[in-house]
């Protein structure tokens, strides 16, 4: 019977544990990485990640267990492609604010990247460019 | 059912909560995505297509003054401006008492010939427009100062820069 009990504290344990689950993290979209206007043969363009939301930086606005720590996944690299050629930009060295964060007493945390755009080769097609990024947070 | 079973039982539902319990553990993620936008134009460009030739003269001739016109011809200067379509830019043209054409050392006055009032179509200044094919020829005119009697013969020449920019 003293076996039995032990089981059973157990699985009320685990029972129990259930109870105080993680709530999922989330991630939503808030605004582009927008390198504005350049001209055929600009150099290199940065963008910081910065200390809040402006009209160059990219945002996202993360959700979850308020005190939760999260880690950020970003990606190497990616091209903006002009919208009716082949012609591409390449954009890398992505960064965040903050690199790796946690979730404020308000179950919430704002989510700034920035990235480096490649120099504007003379052989680029004049237009528009766009490129899709992803952004991975997980606790 | 014994009381051996009952336990066995138990503990293996206990073992399979504790690990539904872990796995709920390791790990919450979430994606989601933004653009990276970037809008290239063309670079503005200038070339030089002719230049402002005020001909020939005669010691003591008065001042000269070559407009800009309406097209290229022999007498005023010419560029081809390029860049991006519709785009509108400035032009920037010489100061006065910055170009002195020359001849032999240029040391004394008398090797010496003002050019000053530079005058452009379109004119200097938020003015120039490049057309659906970014071009836009751009005029330039200004004036010779009179030639002094005693004007060494020669020939005279000076460069004079002309700036554009969006």
């Amino acid at each position: 019977m003293k076996l039995l009990k032990f089981f059973l504290i157990i699985l009320s344990i685990s029972l129990a544990s259930e109870k105080i689950m993680a709530a999922p993290i989330s991630i939503t979209q808030i605004s582009n990485l927008d390198f504005g206007t350049g001209l055929l043969g600009d150099p290199q363009k940065r963008i910081q990640p910065g200390n809040s939301d402006n009209f160059e930086n990219a945002s996202f606005l993360i959700t979850g267990d308020p005190g939760r720590t999260f880690s950020i996944t970003l990606p190497n690299n990616i091209q903006m492609r002009h919208l009716s050629t082949t012609s591409r930009i390449r954009v890398n060295r992505f960064r965040s604010r903050p690199r790796n964060g946690r979730i404020r007493n308000n179950g919430e945390r704002l989510l700034l990247i920035g990235a480096t755009r490649a120099t504007l080769a003379n052989s680029l097609t004049p237009g528009k460019y766009a490129g899709t990024f992803t952004v991975t947070v997980i606790y | 059912m014994t009381v051996k079973n009952l336990v066995k039982g138990t503990a293996v539902i206990a073992m399979i909560a504790t690990i539904s319990h872990f796995k709920s553990e390791i790990a919450h993620a979430a994606s989601d995505t933004a653009q990276a936008l970037q809008i290239v134009q063309a670079a503005i460009g200038i070339t030089q297509v002719s230049d402002l030739d005020f001909g020939t003269a005669v010691q003591g001739d008065a001042a000269k003054t070559v407009a800009p016109g309406a097209a290229d011809n022999a007498e005023n200067a010419s560029f081809d401006v390029t860049g991006e379509p519709g785009l509108a830019y400035t032009i920037t043209l010489p100061s006065n008492g910055t170009i002195v054409m020359t001849t032999g050392t240029g040391a004394s006055a008398n090797e010496q010939i003002a050019v000053d009032s530079f005058v452009s179509s379109p004119a200097a200044g938020a003015n120039g427009l490049l057309d659906g094919t970014g071009n836009q020829l751009l005029l330039v005119g200004a004036t010779r100062a009179a030639l002094l009697a005693t004007q060494v013969p020669g020939s005279y020449s000076d460069t004079f820069t002309v700036d554009v920019v969006y």
